[in-house]
């Protein structure tokens, strides 16, 4: 018998783990006698491949092992579960407050950021036909904005309409500017109004409560209202046919009202009116000038994009030049992605920015994981203290599975009680963070399903992650070396077992990876509040402090002007005053100009400011050569000023004395009588352009006023005294100029303020955890401490002992983010045409603050421990 | 329980086990399997129709007595249970009724 061959062992080992036991013994019986028969006719090796083959064929469902049909009652076991859990969670209170502050604060940040990014991409989607509704805008090479401008002329749009089959409707839109409404006794400005054609009913899903929506604006001097301002001049209710003065000009007739239009659109009005009321100025070919209309289209099928794109440079070639027709390339943009990819100039509001909603998001997903992983660091460096707990359900008949489920429901406990907390916080910050975007967010779960489902994916995402790890080495506990002898020994075990090893390289693990995102958090908010701090304080060229701006009306009465201009001069807290048509930071004429004796390569894009003689010394703009603007020459209405750059890039050697015009308003041939200084008159985004100045008294618009800092509020006062004088038909108001120029970076500093906030909140949840994580340590090594302070060490030698470690991974956390943030930052940096560069100061600072968090941290536990007398260490049992 | 639909090759190895009577273990199954119908099949194959069967409730299975050839263990034997007969009597007075039904010009080629 002993040489009597038989099949492979490790066959019906495997048919062991494998079959149902009820059945084994018949399998392995008729394998083995189909094995005796093969061998006695076919040998050995045969006998033992057809062993092999047929073995094979039992590894199919059939044959499996059955599950245990357990008999537990799970109801019962769950309630004991979350008692043990609570029980648990209030005896190491210290931990439970660590895991629950993480976890709210990080689910505090993802909800608010979720909440925003929400509101983000949601803009201009709730159109019916939005993926059929596009922006017309044209790109026009050699432009000095790049990107392309966001209104053409006024016939494009009905003229693509007319003449494309693709375009099925088009409606323009333009400013009104502010207004003066009055209706009785009852007299506001009002401002957000829009021209706009009849069609705007059809293409836009805008609720017109009142009113034919194919008739409302087809007459001339009709007007619609949201319902806030119908609110407002009309209490009674009943605005429709009613009529209204505008700018004590016109009546104009109330055809409809209109609901309030939605925040997340990238263009607001308070109210329409009829285009066909609107007069453009005569200035020649209108298909090329005044570029005032924002024209949107709607296609037949979203797919005839590229085909309308087409066609509509055809048109240009009918109605244009040839010349200008080739440097002008119209396109269309899908309205929904206006908000966030559109960069062109001219923009009908400040619009978002999509790379702000990638960093909002991995922010808000890097705070998540480091929560998390706090969650997992104190959960598995604590396990010991559950070892006899899973010893002794093991022993009473838990399975593996059950103890899995365990300390999974009971992760899911806890991260399900921090998203409700978080949840109720997130409701209590919501206000503030409304006022900060200036947004109104609104946090219902009920009406948005989204962000329900995102919070219970959140909550059962992080309490599987969470709780996986702890769950999976908690249970793979032996009952036996758990049980035998006292907690010490089964504490020894533990320390040599190779699950607690994973364990702790895993804790390492982590705490690396929670030190990298933070350094390279640290470096990224570094780097933003260094660029802003640049953009507040470089000097721009001229003084942008204590300068108010006064809108006029228009047209304005030359003489009463200077009069006033005369007056202010002579008050006291007045140090200078300037009339202009338009300023830094603010809009731009585009009105081409023409330099005399010049190719058209010679002559650059520029921008044009118009002034008069007093500009210069209101902004504190500096010549650089040449003579400014005087009142004492009479010529000086037609003469010219251009900035440095414009006389590098014009192609004159010396541009003083040559000569330029504007034959697109009429303006004659006349000389540049100076240069000035570059200064930057736009957001420090783009690099300063070439531009010239001129005087042209009838575009005036506005008053800039220089006070004196000393005195400001007594002056604006005596200011709106003097005001009625000038003009009692317009209320007084202004706008400080530092602040609307400051605006040009609002989105930055609120994005600045944002990431620093994240990153303080971060850098704060990654010290908590090593701060536990030491907690627990220091517990653990209480009576090592003592043996050595007996055998001398001193403080220093246990918070070495203590941080080393530490330290060290740290270090590895800092090492790997320095690149990566590296990336991101110059990345962004590069948005700015004038930036601090990325100094290795940045880098530096970075590993300094992560390291001294970390041994800030750690070195409260080493002191304690340092300090605490060896007789009550060496005592102490875990 | 899945459906009690009686397949082609379960038919055969029910009506195989009823045939062996008390001997109705894997092995005698596919060899009477190979000699009837020259069919080879593979020993699980016969396994999983015959399990198939008894969670169908036609075959019922208990292990017999201890044999020296199979390095000691015991035989899964089967045996037919009345549902068994059952729906091999339906099975079978389905076909006669067929073949009765089917005329005459029917195999006349």
């Amino acid at each position: 018998m002993s040489n009597h061959p038989t099949p492979p062992d490790w066959i019906n080992r495997l048919l062991e783990a494998i079959c149902d036991p009820k059945r084994l013994e018949g399998i392995q019986g008729d394998l083995a006698e189909l094995y005796d028969q093969r061998l006695a006719e076919k040998g050995k090796r045969r006998a033992n491949w057809a062993y092999f083959f047929d073995a094979l064929g039992f590894l199919r469902p059939f044959a499996w092992k059955k599950p245990n049909t357990s008999t537990l009652n799970h109801l019962y076991m769950f309630r004991n579960y979350l008692k043990v859990g609570l029980r648990n969670l209030n005896k190491h209170r210290g931990y439970t407050f660590i895991n629950m502050l993480g976890l709210v604060i990080s689910f505090t940040c993802c909800l608010l950021i979720g909440l925003h990014l929400q509101d983000e991409l949601s803009f201009d989607r709730y159109h019916e036909k939005q993926d059929r509704l596009f922006r017309l805008a044209n790109h026009s090479a050699g432009a000095s904005y790049e990107n392309g401008i966001a209104k053409v002329s006024e016939p494009w749009a009905p003229e693509a309409k007319a003449t494309i089959p693709e375009i099925e409707d088009a409606c323009r839109f333009v400013f009104v500017g502010q207004s003066l409404f009055t209706k009785g006794d009852q007299q506001y400005y009002e401002h957000g109004g829009l021209y706009t054609d009849p069609s705007v009913f059809n293409m836009f899903s805008w609720d017109l409560l009142e009113g034919d929506p194919n008739q409302v604006l087809a007459e001339p001097n009709s007007i619609v209202l949201t319902k806030t301002l119908a609110q407002k001049y009309f209490p009674s209710g009943n605005a429709l046919g009613e009529s209204l003065t505008i700018d004590n000009e016109q009546a104009w007739k109330v055809t409809g009202i209109v609901e309030d239009i939605p925040d997340n659109s990238h263009f607001t009005f308070n109210f329409l009116v009829s285009l066909n009321s609107y007069t453009p100025p005569d200035q020649g070919d209108k298909w090329v000038r005044w570029n005032q209309y924002y024209s949107y289209v709607l296609l037949d099928q979203k797919e005839s994009k590229i085909e309308a794109e087409e066609k509509l440079d055809q048109m240009l070639d009918q109605h244009l030049e040839a010349e200008t027709a080739a440097a002008y390339t119209p396109f269309l943009q899908p309205i929904a992605s206006i908000h966030l990819q559109s960069k062109l100039h001219r923009e009908m509001s400040t619009n978002g920015d999509l790379s702000y909603i990638y960093i909002f998001g991995i922010i808000g997903l890097f705070i998540l994981l480091i929560a998390s992983s706090n969650f997992v660091n104190l959960s598995t460096a604590r396990a010991t203290h559950r070892a006899k707990e899973v010893g002794v359900r093991k022993v009473i008949g838990a399975n593996r599975k059950s103890l899995i489920f365990q300390f999974l429901s009971e992760s899911t406990i806890v991260v399900a009680t921090a998203a409700v907390i978080a949840f109720g916080l997130a409701r209590l910050l919501l206000p503030s963070l409304n006022t900060f975007l200036n947004k109104t967010l609104q946090l219902d779960l009920f009406s948005n399903p989204t962000l329900l489902l995102g919070l219970l994916g959140m909550v059962v995402f992080t309490g599987f992650l969470a709780g996986t790890y702890p769950a999976l080495v908690l249970s793979s506990f032996r009952p036996i070396q758990v049980l035998k002898g006292s907690g010490g020994k089964a504490l020894a075990f533990f320390k040599r077992g190779a699950v607690v090893n994973r364990g702790q390289l895993l804790r390492k693990g982590l705490v690396v990876f929670q030190f990298m995102i933070a350094t390279f958090l640290i470096i990224a908010s570094l780097v933003v509040s260094g660029q802003l701090k640049y953009i507040n304080n470089k000097n721009l060229g001229f003084n942008k402090d204590q300068i108010i701006n006064i809108p006029l009306s228009y047209p304005i009465d030359q003489t009463k002007l200077s009069t006033f201009q005369a007056d202010l001069e002579e008050m006291p807290g007045i140090l200078n005053v300037s009339a202009s048509a338009n300023r830094p930071g603010g809009s731009d004429y585009g009105v081409p100009y023409e330099a005399l004796g010049l190719s058209e390569e010679e002559q650059p894009a520029m921008r044009c400011l118009v002034v008069d003689e007093n500009f210069l010394d209101t902004y504190e703009i500096k010549l650089a050569s040449g003579r400014s603007f005087s009142k004492e020459i009479a010529t000086d209405s037609n003469v010219y000023l251009i900035n440095e750059t414009a006389a590098k890039q014009l192609g004159w050697d010396n541009p003083v004395g040559e000569r330029m015009s504007m034959p697109a308003v009429g303006r004659e041939p006349a000389p540049i009588i100076g240069i000035v200084k570059d200064f930057h008159f736009h957001s420090l985004h783009e690099p300063i352009t070439p531009l010239y100045f001129f005087m042209e008294k009838t575009w005036y618009s506005q008053l800039n006023v220089k006070l004196d800092a000393s005195r400001i509020n007594e002056t604006l006062e005596t200011i709106e005294a003097r005001w009625d004088q000038f003009d009692a038909d317009l209320p007084f108001r202004y706008t400080f100029f530092d602040r609307s120029f400051g605006a040009l970076h609002a989105a930055e500093r609120r994005t600045g303020r944002m990431i620093s906030i994240l990153t303080l909140l971060a850098i704060f949840i990654t010290a908590l955890g090593l701060f536990g994580l030491t907690t627990y340590t220091a517990e653990k090594r209480t009576k090592e401490m003592g043996i050595r302070k007996v055998f001398g060490a001193n403080w220093v030698d246990i918070l070495s002992l203590f941080s080393k470690e530490i330290l060290i991974l740290v270090g590895i956390g800092v090492i790997l983010a320095t690149p990566i943030a590296w990336l991101v930052s110059s990345n962004w940096l590069d948005n700015f045409a004038y930036n601090i560069g990325l100094g290795i100061g940045f880098f530096l600072l970075a590993a300094l603050l992560a390291l001294g968090i970390a041994l800030l941290t750690v070195s409260y536990h080493a002191l304690d421990s340092a300090r605490r007398s060896p007789v009550i260490s060496i005592r102490h049992e875990v | 329980m899945k459906g009690t639909h009686l397949g082609e090759f379960e038919e055969l190895v029910l009506l195989i086990v009823a045939v062996l009577f008390d001997n109705a273990y894997g092995i005698a199954v596919q060899e009477e399997i190979a000699k009837r119908s020259g069919r080879k099949v593979t020993i699980s194959t016969v396994h999983s129709a015959l399990h198939r069967l008894d969670k169908k409730g036609y075959v019922t299975s208990r292990y017999g007595e201890a044999t020296a050839t199979r390095g000691g263990r015991r035989k899964l034997l089967f045996t037919v249970t009345p549902a068994g007969e059952g729906v091999l009597n339906q099975s079978r007075k389905l076909r006669n009724d067929l073949w009765d039904s089917i005329p005459e010009l029917a195999f006349k080629f």
